[in-house]
């Protein structure tokens, strides 16, 4: 008779066969993916998953109703200089594939964290070489969050940035957020963001968030 | 083009749905949390559709799979669900087959969710351990110990007499 992995395929077929119809649910996940992105999602921590950040999403404070909870007595006060820059580029491209040599793209993957991706970017974009304030925030879905807060200098182009990008076709309404080189995340943008934050969020555990930001704290 | 990426969708959606829906309840357990599992990957899905080329059912899967992996390693501390109760009523062989195929069942159901996507994709699937590494994103060797530990962990709930057992001991 059958051995054991096909009793377990049987038993495995079986409780498939138990599942319930499906909600229509193209329409919800279909608009959840284009407008809120990756918002309700946590990474999957994936044994040796390079990439820390999975998925990203970029906020306008004002749209949650929440002031920034940084105490008021750190503002301004203790700006943190980055070893190695942020920069923000909107995202002309992608293609899912390692970039070919000479293509002017930068590696980074897709949000299964497996699929490497080639962006291909467009604009000057800005570059971040000191963050106002950052923390590691709980997204009440059981990831975590870095918070960052750009230097008063930089929220107006921030804004100015943020503002140009909604609406337009994916995935020009996305903005690389690169590291050394390399695109850890591409959000799209959902509205201008005019306070000067944005959140990364993807962190399975609070330890990665915080070795990203120590990575680029300058000691 | 978004227009036609979106038609791409809804069909994807439309046409496999039910299936997607039976893996993410093998994976779960239960059709609330595979109803979770499935919106949450498309989801996931939708937000890079214009990118992904090839085939985007195995892509849905893929998120799926390692999904799964990941709640099994934030919430390994958590209680698993409960075992149903297996009667213990003395029977006729036929009866105690049933008993040994609710009982596999139940210990299936009541395996760790990391250790069930190995049993799923290693023999629902029908996929090899290379395979099954590739999808995860882990080594050959964590398949092979994981695909183990859960199947040690079925014997042990297995009944312990008559055919079933000679069948389910290597």
């Amino acid at each position: 008779m059958s051995g054991p992995e096909e009793m377990i395929a049987d038993a495995l077929r079986e409780i498939a066969a138990q599942a319930g119809a499906p909600r229509a649910i193209a329409d919800a996940a279909w608009r959840a993916g284009r407008r809120r992105r990756l918002a309700a999602l946590t990474a999957s921590a994936v044994a040796g998953a390079a990439a820390i950040v999975a998925a990203v999403l970029l906020l306008p404070l004002a749209a949650h109703g929440q002031p920034p909870s940084r105490p008021p007595s750190q503002q301004g006060r203790t700006p943190i200089s980055l070893r190695s820059p942020i920069q923000f580029r909107q995202v002309a491209a992608i293609s899912n594939a390692s970039c070919p040599a000479g293509s002017g793209g930068l590696p980074g993957t897709l949000p299964d964290s497996a699929t490497p991706a080639c962006f291909y970017l467009t604009g000057t974009g800005m570059t971040v070489t000191a963050l106002q304030s950052a923390q590691v925030i709980p997204s009440g879905t059981g990831s975590y969050l870095l918070k960052i807060v750009l230097p008063p200098a930089q929220t107006g182009p921030w804004a100015a940035l943020t503002r140009k990008l909604p609406g337009l076709p994916s995935p020009r309404d996305q903005l690389a957020i690169i590291i050394d080189g390399r695109v850890i995340a591409d959000p799209a943008v959902q509205g201008p963001i005019t306070g000067g934050t944005a959140e990364i969020p993807g962190f399975a555990t609070r330890a990665q968030a915080e070795s990203l930001l120590s990575s680029l704290r300058n000691q | 083009m978004d227009g036609r990426t979106r038609r791409d969708f809804g069909e994807l959606v439309a046409a496999r749905s039910p299936e997607l829906l039976r893996l993410a309840y093998v994976l779960t357990g239960n059709q609330h949390a595979a109803e979770d599992l499935l919106q949450s990957a498309l989801t996931k899905a939708a937000a890079h559709w214009g990118r992904i080329h090839g085939a985007p059912e195995g892509y849905v899967r893929r998120i799926m799979y390692r999904e799964q992996v990941g709640w099994w390693r934030r919430r390994a501390r958590r209680p698993e669900i409960a075992m149903a109760h297996v009667p213990e009523r003395p029977a006729r062989d036929e009866v105690v087959m049933v008993e040994a195929r609710l009982a596999l069942r139940d210990a299936l159901l009541a395996l760790p969710p990391g250790k069930r996507v190995m049993l799923v994709l290693r023999y629902l699937e029908d996929l090899s351990e290379a395979q099954v590494a590739d999808i995860l994103g882990c080594s050959v060797g964590t398949v092979r110990s994981q695909t183990h530990k859960a199947i040690a962990q079925l014997r042990s709930v297995l009944p312990s007499r008559g055919q079933a057992s000679t069948e389910v001991s290597k």
